[in-house]
């Protein structure tokens, strides 16, 4: 991206700023083919090999779920180590198995669903010329399942890490929209 | 006799297609908010049984010359569009030669 300043005031209209992610839609890099982009550089579409791979999670309304990107410039490198945190309280088989398979793929991409409206994907860098890769390092999930004492929760926790070479871009796909691929 | 001749012209501009194909068996893509295969067949997918809804089988379609052109449109680097031979360009020119004529003809300012 070209060196472009953007004229941005944070006080107009007396914006309100709710932080925090409530809804992530996942899919392993390796079932997307290809990613559109518009000229803003949000993504608007997702090739699939194969349909239906896209699977929503809904984690707990307790305002505990994130997703940050922190920069980090070394002279002329700058990349953003990009961090999700997910819970899911009461320890079920069912989430023994979903945080277990998740675990072991190697390359996921995912859409976080801000409660500020906006959606952000992770995973996917949009490059330079215009095109698009997976993240440098791409994004794994590290589940962690707790049962933590008496006085609190029993939950699983997952964290997925990936490493972008720029911030990630928004996309103005819907959740229907995703699923029905 | 020029009506058939640019009816033929106007829709032989050229053909859309998907590139990088390979051996791929599907290739889903959104148009218009409807998934859609590139690849042209349609596909019978089972969605499975959720808490909310009973299971039910759905079809995604394949996809036509209209949609490629609207995916073309949106810049879908997968999408790429082949134009006619030199011989039906050839045709295309002369019966847009045509069009401007008789419009001007028709429309005389």
């Amino acid at each position: 991206m070209a060196c472009e300043l953007i004229e941005v005031n944070s006080q107009d209209n007396c914006e309100t700023s709710d932080g925090g992610i409530y809804e992530t839609q996942m899919v392993p890099g390796e079932q997307i083919e290809d990613v559109t982009f518009d000229v803003n550089g949000n993504i608007t579409n997702f090739t699939m090999l194969t349909e239906g791979q896209w699977k929503s999670y809904t984690y707990d309304d307790d305002d505990s779920a994130f997703y940050n990107q922190t920069g980090n410039r070394a002279n002329k490198k700058i990349t953003y180590d990009q961090q999700a945190f997910l819970k899911f309280a009461g320890t079920t088989t069912t989430k023994i198995t979903f945080a277990d398979s998740l675990a072991q793929c190697c390359n996921l991409v995912c859409i976080h669903r801000f409660n500020s409206g906006v959606a952000i994907v992770q995973g996917i860098d949009r490059l330079a010329g215009g095109g698009w890769a997976f993240t440098k390092q791409k994004a794994k999930a590290t589940p962690s399942a707790l049962s933590d004492t008496g006085a609190g929760e029993d939950r699983i926790e997952i964290t997925i890490g990936s490493v972008g070479r720029n911030l990630s871009r928004a996309t103005t796909l819907s959740k229907a929209a995703v699923l029905a691929l | 006799m020029g009506t058939p001749l640019n009816k033929r012209a106007k829709g032989n501009l050229g053909s859309y297609s998907v590139i990088n194909v390979n051996k791929r068996k599907s290739l889903i893509t959104l148009v218009n908010g409807t998934p859609v295969n590139l690849l042209g067949t349609d596909i019978e997918s089972f969605v499975p049984a959720t808490s909310k809804k009973p299971a039910s089988p759905r079809i995604i379609r394949g996809a036509t010359q209209e949609d490629l052109k609207i995916l073309y449109e949106q810049k879908h680097s997968l999408i790429t569009l082949t134009t006619p031979d030199e011989t039906d360009r050839e045709e295309i020119r002369d019966s847009q030669q045509e069009d401007t004529t008789l419009s001007n003809q028709q429309d005389p300012v």
